[in-house]
């Protein structure tokens, strides 16, 4: 018997199973994309919107499908124009008929703008355009971080040439004879010096930023104790706080506090707050280290009574580069050293802090939980 | 002999700027940010004023908003030394009345100085 080789005729319980099933995949695949989904009719009327669309915008459902979209979503330049209906990424999409990239900004249901990158693409069936599917993410953090890049390579650039220009200055006024003098020169080289190791500093602090920030840094914990320790980086500090008649208290109310921090870690940060404390403070005047105990944290304290901080500024003290300005045009520094001190510290999964007060003094205080006591 | 204040607040520049004109027979005014540098200007009446741009207290960009050298000072010429090189900046003190703006990294005492006489004789 010849087999029949006429194709089969079409099961409509089949073909209906088919079509639910494309849809049911067609609905996860659209509910699934990472990103904010609108699908645009051929109308221009919104006819779905999954749920990273809605959080990112503030509205519901039901406040966008069936709208005219043009009419719910105003859409901006970065400057805040508002862009023309006709030049909309969801408009030349649909009369071009190819998929089209643009940043634009949304205003959300409450008024706010939002940076979207956004990707518009023409839905084409029977070779006539039935709409479009836009695609978008916010993108405000990613121009955060792309502004503070920006401004860090602005100031590290500029905080590099200072010193390189110094350098500059004083080696040409040798080389281009105008000074004849030995003394001179001698006394011209070694402020060149002088401000080649600020450089360096400069450099070698930009580098550790490097790491912290690329998650380099490790801590090595060890048990230490932390009298012993504050009381070694006093020890090295004295010197220069005799040089500016002030004093530096220590106050413990223990003798010894052994806790397992990584020492030369806690050292830099120490060092860098007492550094601090005498730079920003008048001379003849008193620094106290307290350190104090409880039974879930150490807090070192390091209270100067210096010129103390306005309260605008102190947001800005653990930014990179955040000398504020104003204070002590004398005092050096890289302006790198509180943004470094307060990563080691939450490495230590612990926390800086600032009370201060104009003309009255400030107060840094360290507080790390305690990992193990023995 | 010409007068010449140079507003620098890096110390070690001001210093540096100070000893060069020094030798090059000007009287030299010093001025450590722009506050400053106002307050001498009628008393120093300079022929040249070297400014830099970031400083505290008072910039350069506002010492030259709060006064207008072109109207008020029309002998004196300002060259304004700095390392911020910025198309916005060049366009603001161009606009402020600066009649000259070097970048301080690039600029060796030597060009510093002939800077500052070609000023002096209107080129």
């Amino acid at each position: 018997m010849p087999r029949d080789h006429s194709p089969s005729k079409p099961n409509q319980k089949s073909a209906s199973n088919i079509n639910d099933r494309n849809s049911a995949i067609s609905d996860v695949l659209f509910f699934s994309i990472g990103q904010g989904a609108i699908v645009i009719d051929e109308r221009g009327n919104i006819s779905r919107v999954n749920k990273i669309a809605l959080d990112i915008l503030g509205y519901s459902a039901k406040e966008l499908i069936g709208k005219w979209y043009p009419d719910i979503l105003v859409a901006e330049e970065e400057d805040g124009t508002v862009i023309p209906n006709i030049e909309r990424p969801v408009i030349e999409a649909f009369l071009s008929g190819k998929p089209v990239f643009r940043r634009i900004y949304y205003r959300r249901k409450d008024g706010s703008r939002v940076p979207l990158a956004l990707t518009v693409s023409p839905v084409i069936l029977d070779d006539k355009p039935a709409g479009t599917i836009e695609l978008f993410r916010d993108i405000t953090e990613e121009l955060q971080l792309d502004h503070a890049k920006d401004e860090f390579i602005s100031i590290a650039s500029h905080q590099l040439r200072t010193p390189a220009t110094v350098v500059k200055q004083y080696l040409g006024m040798i080389i281009d004879g105008y000074v004849d003098s030995k003394e001179q020169q001698i006394e011209m080289l070694e402020l060149a010096y002088e401000h080649n190791n600020r450089q360096l500093d400069i450099i070698n602090d930009l580098l550790k930023v490097a790491q912290v920030e690329a998650n380099k840094v490790k801590t090595v914990r060890k048990e230490t104790d932390l009298v012993k320790l504050l009381d070694k980086v006093i020890k090295s500090q004295k010197p220069e706080y005799a040089k500016r008649n002030m004093n530096l208290l220590f106050e413990s109310e223990e003798r010894s506090i052994k806790c397992s921090i990584d020492p030369l870690h806690m050292q830099m940060v120490f060092e860098n707050l007492i550094n601090n404390a005498n730079k920003y403070s008048p001379p003849y005047s008193t620094v106290t280290i307290g350190v104090i105990t409880s039974s879930t944290d150490i807090t070192v304290h390091v209270k100067d009574g210096g010129i103390g901080l306005a309260a605008k500024d102190i947001p800005k003290l653990f930014n990179k580069f955040s000398r504020i300005e104003n204070i002590n045009s004398t005092a050096d520094g890289t302006g790198l050293g509180l943004y470094w001190a307060k990563k080691l510290i939450e490495l230590h999964k612990g926390k800086i802090s600032v009370s201060s007060r104009l003309g009255k003094g400030t107060t840094f205080s360290v507080k790390i939980p305690w990992e193990k006591r023995t | 002999m010409k007068r010449i204040l140079i507003v620098e607040d890096e110390i070690a520049l001001l210093k540096v700027y100070t000893m060069l004109f020094t030798t090059q027979q000007f009287a030299v005014f010093e001025a450590i940010h722009g506050k400053a540098a106002l307050e001498q200007l009628d008393s120093a009446n300079p022929d040249v004023i070297i400014l830099d741009i970031l400083m505290p207290v008072m910039g350069g960009i506002e010492f030259l908003e709060t006064v207008d050298i072109k109207d008020k000072y029309p002998n004196t010429k300002v060259l304004v030394l700095s390392n911020l090189s910025d198309s916005k900046t060049l366009e603001r003190i161009k606009k402020l009345g600066a009649h000259k703006y070097l970048l301080k990294a690039d600029t060796s005492p030597k060009e510093l100085v002939s800077a500052v006489n070609q000023l002096l004789a209107g080129k």
